[in-house]
C-alpha cells in the first residue's frame, strides 16, 4: 500500500468502502475495516487540560535604617500533554541599610530552581506529535494506536502515520533543570549633599542540565539502537560598575547634574554534552552503557569595558538638556577596533510651565527631541578562520575540516544613529493624556553572518557593512472616562505602535540575508526592501490576475521566486478598559495586530495530505453511484488555461473546464511548492485578558487576621475576534520564538492555550 | 579629616577600577575559539580522511542514488515518479565538504617539496569530485571556487565545461608526474590506497582515460590527445589496484 493511501483523498468515509484492516495487533487474524470518520473531537481529546498553580508569600520588615523583604514562590505546571510537567521554586531576599549616615547598602539575592519533564518536540520532525496528528487520515482510530503501543511497546507502522504519537509521548523522554542565582550588592557613599559615589556588583549565574532519551527500537538511524543526549551548561554574566554623581543648583535658575562612571561586563558560557548511542543493555540510560559516544565542549566568552558620563542641565524646571557619552571596549571586535564611542543629546521643554498657561483645558504640555548614537558589538569568535577537529573517526583515523565561515578580521562595531521627537499632552486636569513619539534611525556596519553560495568554498561570510533603517510612530492615550459620584470609575488606555524597517544595503556582493530557512517559503532581508520579506513561488497568473491551470488540471507556479508578504505588522496596539465600583473591579484588554503575513508549514502539510478542512472544496460527494459506477470529478479549479499557437507561444487564455480529483485540486500546490498558497494573513484581534474581582473592605475583615483580601478570576488568551488561520488548529501567535524573522514562520506548532485562573491575595 | 578620608577613598577606588580597564591585552586570546585548530597546527591527513569518508562512503545524493540522478527520475512518496524537482545534492556536497577541503590541502602543502605526494593525491581527488559536479550540471564555478580568505570570490564565475575538462586533464597529468615514491605520503590516513603513490598514479591515469572517453562526442580532439598521451602510462588493470574503500565491517 503506497503511503498516499494513508492520505485524505479517497472516497467519502460513508461506510461503503471496506478495506483490509491495517489496525490489527501482531498475530491477529486478518479482517476487514469499514472506513468511517472517527469522533470529530478525537484529536482534541489527545490533549489534556493543563493546570498552573502559583503560590506566593512575602514578608517585609525593618526599621528606619534597615529594611528587608523575603519572599517565596512556588509554581506547579501540568502541561496540555500527558507527562509534561514542571515546577518552579523561587526565594527572593532584598535588604537595604544605612550603615552610617554617609554610607548605605542595598542588595538582592534571588534563587530560582526549575524542573521540567517531557517538553513536547517542536518543528517539522516526526517526533513532533502535532505533525502526525495534523496529517493522519480521518479514519485512523487513535485509541487503537494507544492500545497498540501499550500492548506491544512498539510504535507500529501504518500508512500515513508519521510516528505513533502515543509511543512518542511515552518513550521519547526529556527533562531539564536549572538553578539560577541573580543578585547584586551596592554601596553608596555621600561625600556631601551634592556629591556621591555608587559602586555596584551584580551577578546572573545559572547551571542547567538537560537530558533527552530514545529507547532501543526508536525511529531514525541515529536513535534506533538507543540514544541519550545529555547537556550540562553554565552561564555567568557579571557586571560591576561605579558612578560618581554631582548634582545641585548652580544658580537660582539653573540646576544640573554630572555623572561619571565605568563598568565591566563579562559573559561566560560553557557547555559540555555527549551524544551517546548504541546501548549495551536495553533500558539503561547512562553514558557508560553506550558504545558510540560523541562528546562536545563549547565555550563562549566575551567582555565589554566601558567608561561613560551623563549630564543634565535644567532651567527653571521647564527646560532640560541632557548630554551623554560612552566609550566601550569589546573583546569581540577586530584587534584595532576594540574601542568605540557613542554620544547622545536630548532636550525637553514643558511649555505649559514656561508660558504659565494655567489653562483649564491643557493642564500639562511637553515637547521633547533627542538624537543618539548607540554602538553595538557582536557575538564572539567572528574574527578568525581555522580548522575543526572531530571526536569521531574512521577506524582510528581522525577527521578535520576547514571552517566554512569567512571571518571579518577587522570587525568593527555596529552603530545605530537615531533621532526622536515627541510630546506629552495632558488635558482636563490630567483626565485625558496623550503621548506621541516619532523616531527615525539607521543601523550601519551591521555584523551579520550571511549565507553565501557554497560554490565560493564558504557557506557564511561575516559581513560588517550595510544599513537598515527603522522609523515609527508610537502613541499612548489614557482617559478617565467616568468618575461618578457613586464611585463608578471607567478608565481607558490605548497604545499604538507602527514600525517600518527597511534594508538600505547589505555588503557589496551580498544580495540577500537569510533570516529563517523554512519550507516551502523562506524569510529574508534584501537591499531596497522591507526587512523580513517572505520569499517563495507565486501562482503563475494571466495578465488579468487569474491563476493559470496547466494541462494536468492543476495550478502552475512562476519560474522565479518573489516576495509573497512581509512578517512585520502594519501596526500593533492594545486597548485596556478598567471599571471599578465600590469593591468590584473589572478589566479587559484587547490586543490588535494588523497587517503582516506568516508562512505556515502546517498548512503546507495539511494541503498535501488533505486533512485541512478547506480541502473539502472541489471534491465529489461520492466516488461511485449505488451501482458502483464511477461518478465524474467535480473539482474545476478557478482559473484559465493558456491558448498556444503551433510554436508554443501563448496567444490567449480561456476558462479552465477540466475537472480533477481532490488530490490534483489541492495537493499539487504543495508538491509544486507554490508558496503563495501557504502565506496567511497574520492580522488578529484578541481578547487577551479579562479580570473580574472584589476587594474586601477593611471593616469586613476586622474580625479576621487579614488586613486585606482581594479575590479575582482571570481569563487570558480568551478568544480571537479576528484571525485568518483557516480552521487548521493553529494561531497567528504560534510562531516558535521571537528571534528576528521567526515571528513569520509557523511550523506544526503546538495548540496555543487559553488560561483561566483564580487569584487570592491575602495581606496580613 | 573626614574630607581627607573621602578623597583617599575615591582615589583608591578609582585606581582599583582603572586597573581593570587598562587592559585589552587578553582580548585576542579571549576571542579565539578554544577548539580552533590553526593553519600551523592542522594535520592535512585528517582532512583527507574526512573527505574520503564523506565523498566515497556517505555520499548518497538526496536519497535517490546516482542512478536516479543520471536518469533524471526521483521517486516521490506521493506515488508520482518523474517529477521535476530541484536536485542540489551533488552540488552542495561537493562544494560544502569535498572541493573546499581538497583545495585547502593543496594550498597547505604546495610550498613544501617534501609534501608533494599529499598535494598530488589531493589534486587527483579534487578532479574526481569536480567531475561529478560538472557532469551533473554542466558549466560550474571552478577556477574561482574555494580560494583562500584573502582572495575569496563570493560570486565565483561559471567556467565552461570545456575549460574545466581541459584543466582536469592538466591537473591529472601534472599530479601523476609529480608523485614521488621517495617522499612522504598519507599512509593509513588514505583509506583508498594507504598512501601508495604508484596506485594513485594509476588512478590519475585511469581517471584521465575515463574523462577522455566521456568527452569523445563533445570534443573528439581533446579525447584523442589525452588517450594517445596515456598509451605508455600505467593504468588500473587488476582488481588489487581498484580505488575502493572498505566499510568497517569488511
Amino acid at each position: 500500500m503506497p503511503a498516499w493511501h494513508g492520505d485524505n483523498w479517497g472516497p467519502p468515509l460513508d461506510g461503503r468502502r471496506v478495506v483490509v484492516d491495517p489496525f490489527v495487533f501482531p498475530g491477529e487474524e486478518p479482517r476487514t475495516l469499514t472506513l468511517l470518520p472517527q469522533d470529530p473531537n478525537n484529536i482534541r481529546d489527545f490533549w489534556e487540560t493543563g493546570l498552573i498553580a502559583n503560590n506566593f508569600v512575602a514578608f517585609t520588615g525593618g526599621d528606619e535604617k534597615t529594611s528587608a523583604r523575603l519572599s517565596f514562590g512556588n509554581t506547579n505546571i501540568k502541561g496540555i500533554t500527558p507527562k509534561n510537567k514542571g515546577v518552579r521554586n523561587t526565594i527572593n531576599l532584598r535588604a537595604s541599610s544605612k550603615l552610617t549616615n554617609k554610607l548605605s547598602f542595598d542588595g538582592k539575592v534571588n534563587y530560582t530552581n526549575t524542573k521540567y519533564e517531557n517538553r513536547p518536540n517542536l518543528g517539522e520532525t516526526s517526533d513532533n506529535y502535532v505533525y502526525s496528528l495534523s496529517v493522519m487520515g480521518r479514519y485512523v482510530p487513535l485509541d487503537f494506536l494507544k492500545k497498540y503501543y501499550e500492548k506491544t511497546g512498539d510504535y507500529g507502522r501504518w500508512p500515513g502515520i508519521k510516528y505513533n504519537p502515543y509511543y512518542v509521548l511515552n518513550e521519547l523522554k526529556n527533562n531539564d533543570q536549572r538553578d539560577r542565582i541573580i543578585g547584586f550588592a551596592s554601596l553608596r557613599y555621600e561625600f556631601t549633599d551634592w556629591l556621591n559615589l555608587t559602586a555596584r556588583s551584580g551577578l546572573d549565574w545559572y547551571s542547567e542540565e538537560r537530558q533527552k532519551t530514545w529507547p532501543v527500537g526508536a525511529k531514525g538511524r541515529a536513535n534506533q539502537k538507543g540514544r541519550l543526549v545529555e547537556t550540562s551548561r553554565k552561564v555567568k554574566e557579571s557586571n560591576s560598575d561605579f558612578l560618581l554623581t554631582a548634582s545641585g543648583d548652580i544658580s537660582s535658575n539653573f540646576s544640573g547634574s554630572f555623572s561619571f562612571g565605568g563598568s565591566l561586563l563579562k559573559q561566560y558560557t560553557t557547555e559540555m554534552s555527549w551524544d551517546a548511542r548504541d546501548f549495551k543493555a536495553e533500558g539503561v540510560y547512562h553514558v557508560s552503557n553506550a558504545q558510540d559516544i560523541r562528546p562536545e565542549n563549547y565555550l563562549w566568552e566575551k567582555e565589554i569595558q566601558s567608561l561613560y558620563f551623563m549630564s543634565q542641565l535644567a532651567y527653571k524646571n521647564y527646560l532640560f538638556v541632557d548630554i551623554s557619552g560612552r566609550n566601550d571596549w569589546s573583546s569581540t571586535l577586530g584587534r584595532d577596533n576594540y574601542s568605540f564611542f557613542y554620544p547622545s543629546v536630548s532636550t525637553s521643554f514643558v511649555f505649559t510651565d514656561a508660558f504659565e498657561m494655567n489653562s483649564n483645558i491643557l493642564s500639562f504640555g511637553k515637547l521633547r527631541a533627542s538624537w543618539a548614537q548607540v554602538g553595538n558589538d557582536s557575538d564572539p569568535y567572528l574574527t578568525k578562520i581555522g580548522y575543526r577537529s572531530y571526536t569521531t573517526n574512521y577506524n582510528g583515523h581522525g577527521y578535520a575540516d576547514v571552517s566554512t565561515r569567512l571571518p571579518a578580521v577587522n570587525l568593527k562595531n555596529e552603530l545605530t544613529e537615531s533621532w526622536e521627537v515627541g510630546t506629552d499632552l495632558r488635558f482636563f486636569k490630567n483626565r485625558l493624556s496623550i503621548d506621541l513619539t516619532y523616531y527615525d534611525g539607521a543601523t550601519k556596519n551591521q555584523i551579520l553572518p550571511v549565507q553565501v553560495s557554497c560554490s565560493s568554498g564558504y557557506q557564511t561570510v561575516v559581513i560588517n557593512a550595510g544599513e537598515i533603517k527603522n522609523s515609527g510612530l508610537e502613541m499612548v492615550l489614557n482617559a478617565g472616562i467616568i468618575r461618578s459620584g457613586s464611585g463608578f470609575k471607567w478608565d481607558l488606555s490605548f497604545n499604538y505602535a507602527k514600525n517600518e524597517s527597511k534594508v538600505v544595503e547589505l555588503a557589496p556582493g551580498i544580495e540577500t540575508y537569510l533570516l529563517v530557512d523554512s519550507y516551502p517559503n523562506i524569510i529574508e532581508a534584501r537591499p531596497g526592501q522591507r526587512f523580513g520579506n517572505i520569499i517563495g513561488y507565486k501562482y503563475k497568473r494571466a495578465p488579468d490576475g487569474r491563476r493559470i491551470v496547466g494541462s494536468k488540471g492543476s495550478y502552475l507556479k512562476e519560474t522565479d521566486k518573489s516576495i509573497l508578504g512581509n512578517i512585520t505588522p502594519d501596526w500593533i496596539g492594545g486597548l485596556n478598559n478598567s471599571f471599578s465600583y465600590k469593591g468590584f473591579f473589572m478589566n479587559f484588554l484587547i490586543d490588535f495586530v494588523q497587517g503582516g503575513q506568516l508562512t505556515s508549514t502546517t498548512k503546507y502539510q495539511m494541503i498535501r495530505k488533505g486533512s485541512a478542512l478547506i480541502t473539502e472544496e472541489g471534491r465529489r460527494p461520492r466516488d461511485t453511484d449505488d451501482q458502483g459506477n464511477q461518478l465524474p470529478y467535480v473539482g474545476v479549479l478557478d482559473g484559465v488555461v493558456e491558448i498556444t499557437d503551433a510554436n508554443g507561444n501563448v496567444t490567449g487564455y480561456e476558462e479552465n473546464t477540466q475537472a480533477v480529483d481532490g488530490q490534483t485540486y489541492w495537493a499539487t500546490r504543495g508538491w509544486q511548492r507554490i508558496g503563495e498558497e501557504f502565506v496567511l494573513d497574520a492580522s488578529y484581534i484578541m481578547l487577551r485578558e479579562l479580570i473580574f474581582g472584589y476587594n474586601f473592605k477593611p471593616n469586613v475583615l476586622k474580625k479576621t487576621p487579614f488586613k486585606g483580601v482581594r479575590v479575582s478570576v482571570v481569563g487570558r488568551n480568551l478568544f480571537y475576534l479576528e484571525e485568518h488561520m483557516q480552521d487548521m488548529g493553529i494561531s497567528p501567535e504560534s510562531a516558535p520564538n521571537t528571534s528576528a524573522g521567526a515571528r513569520g514562520v509557523e511550523v506544526l506548532s503546538m495548540p496555543t492555550t487559553r488560561t483561566f485562573g483564580v487569584n487570592v491575595n491575602l495581606t496580613f | 579629616m573626614k574630607t581627607y578620608k573621602s578623597i583617599k577613598f575615591i582615589i583608591l577606588f578609582s585606581i582599583a577600577v582603572l586597573m581593570n580597564y587598562s587592559c585589552t591585552d587578553k582580548f585576542e586570546e579571549m576571542n579565539t575559539k578554544k577548539n580552533l585548530v590553526t593553519e600551523d597546527l592542522v594535520n592535512v591527513n585528517l582532512i583527507l580522511t574526512h573527505v574520503q569518508v564523506q565523498a566515497i562512503m556517505e555520499d548518497t545524493p538526496s536519497g535517490s542514488g546516482m542512478i536516479g540522478e543520471y536518469s533524471g527520475m526521483s521517486y516521490s512518496s506521493a506515488g508520482y515518479p518523474f517529477q521535476e524537482k530541484d536536485r542540489p545534492g551533488v552540488w552542495n556536497n561537493a562544494y560544502k565538504k569535498f572541493t573546499n577541503n581538497l583545495s585547502e590541502i593543496i594550498r597547505l602543502t604546495k610550498d613544501d617539496p617534501e609534501l608533494v605526494n599529499k598535494k598530488a593525491i589531493a589534486r587527483i581527488l579534487r578532479v574526481w569530485a569536480f567531475a561529478k559536479v560538472t557532469d551533473t550540471y554542466g558549466d560550474i564555478p571552478y577556477s574561482q571556487s574555494s580560494l583562500p580568505p584573502d582572495e575569496v570570490v563570493l560570486h565565483p564565475k561559471y567556467d565552461t565545461q570545456k575549460s574545466i575538462y581541459e584543466d582536469f586533464f592538466k591537473e591529472l597529468k601534472e599530479a601523476a608526474s609529480e608523485l614521488d615514491a621517495s617522499k612522504e605520503s598519507y599512509g593509513g590516513a588514505d583509506l583508498v590506497y594507504g598512501g601508495d603513490v604508484t596506485k594513485w598514479r594509476k588512478l590519475a591515469n585511469s581517471l584521465r582515460l575515463r574523462l577522455a572517453l566521456r568527452v569523445r562526442y563533445a570534443d573528439k580532439q581533446m579525447a584523442i590527445n589525452n588517450i594517445s598521451d596515456l598509451q605508455e602510462s600505467d593504468l588500473i588493470l587488476t582488481r588489487e589496484d581498484d580505488a575502493r574503500m572498505y566499510t568497517l565491517y569488511g
